[in-house]
């Protein structure tokens, strides 16, 4: 059996970055069977066998009813998993060390790495691990991610060294009696007796009869047995850090933080941080888009143009060209640029305070502030968007939250309004689309708020302290993220490609043009051609723009469109529609139904605001 | 000295707004509970006079102890009466409004009873109400800046399992770092900083540290 090992932790913690210094390159995304959580998993070798590294999603406990927690559950209790690795932040150690204490219940072989080690020290805190380990049981490692200390030793130590952990967390007495009794009734073991008293597992009976005996000592204790084991944790995590923790103290300056939290300037601060970071892909995406275009156009398309081949091999072969160069054309110039921005927003710890002043706003259209992290992130693109949506509580969130992305206009639909309404009719009116969009949004959310109304929950976000990005660490999360979306996106994009490449050359593209030509002629004042360019759009964003180039036969639009016409074309390209790779991703998260409903919204939207403007302005 | 009068069912709306709508506007509430300005004054003027209201530091009402007990009784027999029409087939809309009229004359033993008949959702699935109802304290949003509190209870309902993994835990010290316009509240807790939603924030329950 290969050896398998996961790494599991609270977010933010370095796990992510630890994982990559285990694994480097041939990281894949996938689901754990069962489930449709990604899981990223890399391979790596230590004394020459092949090791899997899986990294567990963040979270901050394991008996947390959500989704994600249950992955995290499976992945700990699956007998296929050799080693876990529990990764601790040395400046957050005590509240590390109650999701540690959850795992340690498992049972599994286990070994801890206390990382960031270099930043506690320069806040003035130690981690006396020897002393961690004999009180955990465990091998405990001290490494800094950042620096690459210690990680080396990480591999050895879990393959030789990992055992079951030790430490035991003393509960109240009731609860202790309540878990003996429930075990020994039922034949199961402490954790399961444990968790059956918070209400989690899957054997009715034992759930009853847990239930039961939580509602007396509910009663008891005037707390939830699930309060009390709760507060247990949290006091023996607590003991264990009062012994191995010492820390001088080193307080932090507020003032800036005062700042951005403030109505008044973070608001404003908050508004001009989305634009700049739009304005900056605009223009960073424009310059180097062209050279990659142009690069494949030149390395890739115009060879394949030249190969005397069969029509449809050809066909075939040149639409797999076009992905690839869109493909390119799009994830580096636009989307990492953008990822790289969104790293840093990130990584100074902005989001969580745009997150709280956006609550207010964002609770209009019943959201909650965090609701505005997957929001920005469809600029970059919808896809990892609407994964993002994941963090939010309820179904329903999620649901309006995913109406709300797949109208934000990703990075594809960019290079349409930039090439088509900033080139050709003005930079302010390419503005204005984006300004049609946000209102189109605004109202969207309002109206979902009204229709399908539900309880809200409220937020509750870890602030982690403002500080300095580093580029290195910056640049590697961007890198991560753009290989996630190559991954995800670019398989879609290449079959998408082919099929429409076929599509056209056995002739369907001429008949849906015709048959649509007096949806696109009479409603939206188009030319017939341009119905097939929408129409590639589904595809791929910008393909709509670049499939109108081809059928008007010319690079200026101008001479062939009206302003009017460019700019309707453009703002029901972005509306109309989200992409194939979007719709299946929302089919994935939400279902068929969510997916189809939200396809058919943005179909009537797109066409119905591009009517009006034909009919208002045509 | 003022004798002290149950409260009106009127009262006992307004009381109930406050729990579910913390640091909700006048204009709001007076929207919501269907009031005029002035009808609405008197009757906060009237829970203040029979110690159901108090007024912070800036000047806005906020729920007494005894406030918070009527509040979290009435907003229970809501949820558990409207719990019952909507399983009786009832739109959710209809059966809100036959709640809030119920809501005030049905005794506590009788939402008892219908409670453990109806097998109502599970916690995590249901907004707020109160065990621990018995608990001291003020929620957090009660509290200013700089203030170190006691956390004494988390009502078991929302956000309540994050909180609790979080470390906000009965007999947790916290300190209140910063209150945001929009009345959300960043704690110190465990060497973390964590911010929670007003809706949060009210679920917590604190007294100032001795």
């Amino acid at each position: 059996m290969p050896l398998k090992i996961a790494l599991v932790g609270n977010p933010g913690v370095g796990k992510s970055l630890i994982f990559n210094h285990l694994t480097g390159v041939g990281v894949e995304i996938g689901n754990y069977p069962g489930s449709s959580v990604d899981l990223l998993s890399g391979r790596s070798c230590f004394q020459r066998e092949r090791i899997e590294v899986l990294d567990l999603p963040g979270v901050y406990s394991l008996e947390d009813g959500a989704e994600t927690e249950a992955l995290v559950r499976r992945v700990i209790d699956d007998d296929a998993v050799t080693a876990l690795v529990a990764v601790l932040d040395a400046t957050r150690l005590e509240r590390n060390l109650y999701l540690l204490l959850q795992v340690a219940e498992y049972g599994r072989p286990m070994t801890a790495v206390v990382n960031m080690v270099d930043e506690a020290a320069r806040r003035g805190i130690a981690v006396d691990t020897e002393r961690l380990a004999a009180l955990l049981g465990i091998p405990v490692l001290a490494t800094s991610a950042a620096t690459g200390q210690g990680i080396d030793r990480i591999l050895p130590t879990a393959v030789l060294e990992a055992r079951a952990a030790t430490v035991e967390v003393p509960y109240d007495h009731h609860v202790e009696a309540a878990v003996h009794s429930l075990a020994r009734t039922f034949g199961v073991d402490r954790r399961i007796a444990l968790q059956a008293l918070q209400g989690l597992g899957d054997d009715p009976d034992l759930l009853d009869a847990a239930g039961a005996v939580g509602e007396e000592i509910g009663r008891r204790h005037r707390m939830s047995a699930g309060q009390i084991i709760t507060t247990n944790r949290h006091n023996h995590a607590g003991t264990i850090a009062d012994e191995v923790v010492r820390s001088a103290g080193v307080g932090v300056g507020a003032a800036l933080d005062r700042l951005l939290t403030r109505t008044v300037p973070g608001v404003p601060i908050l508004v001009g941080v989305l634009m700049a970071m739009l304005l900056v892909v605009f223009l960073v995406g424009g310059v180097l888009e062209e050279y990659i275009v142009r690069a494949f156009e030149f390395g890739l398309l115009n060879p394949i143009a030249a190969l005397d081949l069969h029509p449809l091999a050809k066909e075939v072969l040149r639409a797999v060209g076009l992905a690839l160069q869109s493909g390119f054309g799009i994830a580096f110039p636009y989307i990492f640029t953008f990822y790289v921005l969104l790293a840093l927003l990130e990584d100074s710890g902005y989001m969580s305070r745009a997150a709280f002043l956006a609550d207010r706003a964002m609770h209009r259209m019943g959201l909650h502030g965090e609701a505005i992290i997957p929001l920005v992130i469809g600029f970059g693109c919808n896809v990892p968007a609407l994964m993002g949506t994941r963090l939010l509580a309820t179904r329903r969130e999620r649901i309006i939250a995913a109406f709300l992305i797949t109208m934000v206009p990703c990075s594809a639909r960019t290079v349409v309004i930039s090439g088509i309404v900033a080139s050709f009719v003005s930079l302010a009116a390419a503005f204005s689309i984006y300004l049609v969009v946000l209102v189109l949004i605004v109202l969207t959310g309002l109206i979902l708020s009204r229709v399908a109304p539900g309880p809200q929950f409220g937020m509750v976000l870890e602030m982690p302290q403002l500080r300095r990005p580093r580029p290195d660490m910056v640049l590697l999360k961007s890198w991560l993220r753009i290989k996630e979306f190559l991954y995800i996106a670019m398989p879609l994009l290449l079959v998408s490609s082919v099929v429409l490449g076929l599509l056209g050359y056995y002739g369907a593209i001429a008949a849906f043009q015709a048959a649509f030509a007096p949806v696109s002629e009479g409603l939206l004042g188009l030319p017939d051609y341009a119905s097939t360019a929408l129409l590639f759009g589904i595809l791929r964003k910008e393909m709509a723009f670049e499939t109108l180039v081809v059928l008007a036969g010319t690079a200026s639009l101008d001479t062939v469109m009206t302003g009017i016409q460019l700019y309707i074309f453009a703002i029901v390209s972005t509306l109309f529609v989200p992409c194939i790779s979007t719709v299946a991703v929302l089919r994935r998260e939400l279902g068929s139904r969510v997916a189809a409903l939200i396809t058919l919204y943005t179909v009537g939207l797109g066409l119905g605001i591009g009517a009006l403007i034909h009919f208002v302005a045509g | 000295m003022i004798m002290t009068e149950p409260a009106t069912d009127r009262e006992e709306d307004l009381l109930e707004a406050l729990l579910e709508a913390p640091g909700i506007d006048r204009a709001a509430l007076a929207a919501r509970l269907e009031l005029e300005p002035e009808a609405l004054a008197r009757l906060e003027d009237r829970a203040v006079v029979h110690g159901r209201l108090e007024r912070d530091g800036r000047g806005e009402f906020r729920l007494s102890p005894e406030g918070h007990r009527i509040a979290r009784r009435i907003a229970r027999h809501h949820r558990t009466l409207a719990c019952f029409f909507e399983q009786l087939g009832m739109a959710r809309e209809a059966a809100n409004r036959e709640a809030c009229t119920l809501e005030h004359g049905v005794s506590d033993e009788a939402i008892a009873r219908l409670a453990d008949h109806l097998h109502c959702p599970a916690p995590c699935e249901r907004p707020c109400e109160g065990s621990g109802e018995e608990a001291e304290g003020h929620p957090l949003l009660d509290y200013g800046e700089g203030e170190r509190v006691c956390i004494t209870a988390v009502r078991p309902c929302g956000r309540y399992r994050r909180l609790m993994d979080m470390g906000v835990v009965p007999g947790e010290e916290v300190v209140v770092r910063r209150r945001l316009s929009n009345h959300a509240v960043v704690i110190e807790v465990k060497g973390c900083e964590i911010g929670l939603s007003p809706e949060c924030a009210a679920t917590v329950l604190a007294t100032p540290c001795p």
